[in-house]
């Protein structure tokens, strides 16, 4: 698990001097006035609520002409796979064996896929430019981190709508976010109906 | 659809702290609102029971026990008025800064349901909140009221922290 944590690490890391070497090439200036902000997505229908509502309203009237002030960056994180991997709900653990392995680690790719194809299609019909992002990791930790070292300026989240007691025991990303992360953060809940 | 875009009515809440006022200096700076929205700046004052944080009855001088002396009562929120009126001032300052045309609003109440009634009853698109955090446990927690607004209301909520 410690080698998993390592290379996420360093893999926000190596996203981070490529965003930053990537704004020298483009002009320095821009970067500074430039606010960073950063939609977490994953599979839930919460979190592409909040991705709209944001396109929508945070960033629909900056034409694609002009230069936005905003640096867009959808970003899913994938919960990291575990060697011991419960593939049936019944049965004992079975530890992964190479082959299993594989295809746990394809089904997660494909699944991190289809989010990235249903976010980049909200983005087109709003004809707003983003970037995409994938990390590795558990999701609250990875998001505060991740905010903390690349210096975003906001942090948009959906939020799965949990009740009292399922927020204690399943655990709100909202929420850690919004305790941990050091921007300002942004929680769409879903709208009621 | 496309009129929908834009945001309608934006509610920044503010009490006395410092992030407050940062959450109200980053809606300003970086929400754009529709030609025909609204900025309203909410403050919530605690009613003078409360307030009071004891009991009239412990108070030595024997006062009627479950009654509020009229006095009491007036005296502190002749206290909180000016308080309010202070922050009130100091919000509107700062939105005279950035040359912003904002209303305001004073409720009075519990601080969590206030701020949620306020945000159903004006049917606002975006709530602004700063979060004060306590104490050595600075970063630990969510301030109450922030956390039980994030958990409420029924439009998204925007929690600014006082920057690192």
């Amino acid at each position: 698990m410690e080698a998993t944590n390592g290379s996420n690490e360093t893999a926000v890391q190596a996203v981070a001097r490529d965003m930053k070497t990537m704004g020298d090439g483009e002009g320095t200036a821009e970067e500074n006035s430039t606010m960073k902000v950063w939609i977490a997505v994953d599979e839930s229908d919460g979190s592409f609520y909040a991705l709209e509502w944001a396109l929508k309203h945070l960033f629909a009237h900056h034409d694609a002409d002009k230069e936005s002030p905003f640096a867009i960056t959808v970003v899913h994180v994938q919960p990291p796979f575990q060697p011991t991997y419960t593939a049936l709900p019944v049965g004992p653990v079975l530890f992964a064996t190479s082959g299993m392995r594989d295809s746990v680690v394809k089904a997660e790719e494909e699944s991190a896929a289809k989010i990235l194809a249903r976010a980049s299609e909200l983005c087109d019909q709003h004809k707003i430019k983003v970037e995409y992002l994938v990390l590795r990791g558990n999701p609250k930790e990875m998001l505060v981190e991740a905010v903390d070292q690349m210096d975003i300026d906001l942090l948009v989240v959906g939020s799965r709508g949990l009740g009292q007691i399922k927020r204690a025991v399943l655990g709100s990303i909202s929420d850690y976010c919004a305790h941990h992360a050091k921007c300002p953060v942004l929680i769409v809940r879903p709208m009621k109906v | 659809m496309t009129e929908n875009n834009k945001l309608r009515c934006v509610v920044v809440a503010v009490d006395g702290s410092e992030e407050s006022m940062k959450g109200l200096q980053w809606a300003l700076d970086n929400v754009k609102l529709h030609p025909e929205g609204s900025l309203v700046i909410i403050h919530v004052q605690s009613p003078p029971s409360i307030a009071a944080g004891l009991n009239p009855g412990s108070i030595p001088f024997g006062g009627p026990s479950d009654l509020e002396v009229p006095a009491f009562t007036a005296a502190i929120e002749a206290h909180q008025r000016r308080i309010t009126d202070a922050i009130i001032t100091h919000a509107l300052k700062i939105c005279a800064d950035n040359n912003a045309e904002v209303k305001t609003q004073v409720l009075i109440g519990d601080p969590k349901e206030k701020i949620c009634e306020a945000v159903e009853e004006l049917h606002a698109d975006l709530l602004v909140m700063g979060c004060r955090s306590f104490g050595p446990i600075k970063r630990m927690f969510l301030g109450s009221v922030s956390n039980y607004c994030s958990n409420h209301v029924s439009c998204p909520v925007m929690i600014v922290k006082g920057t690192a």
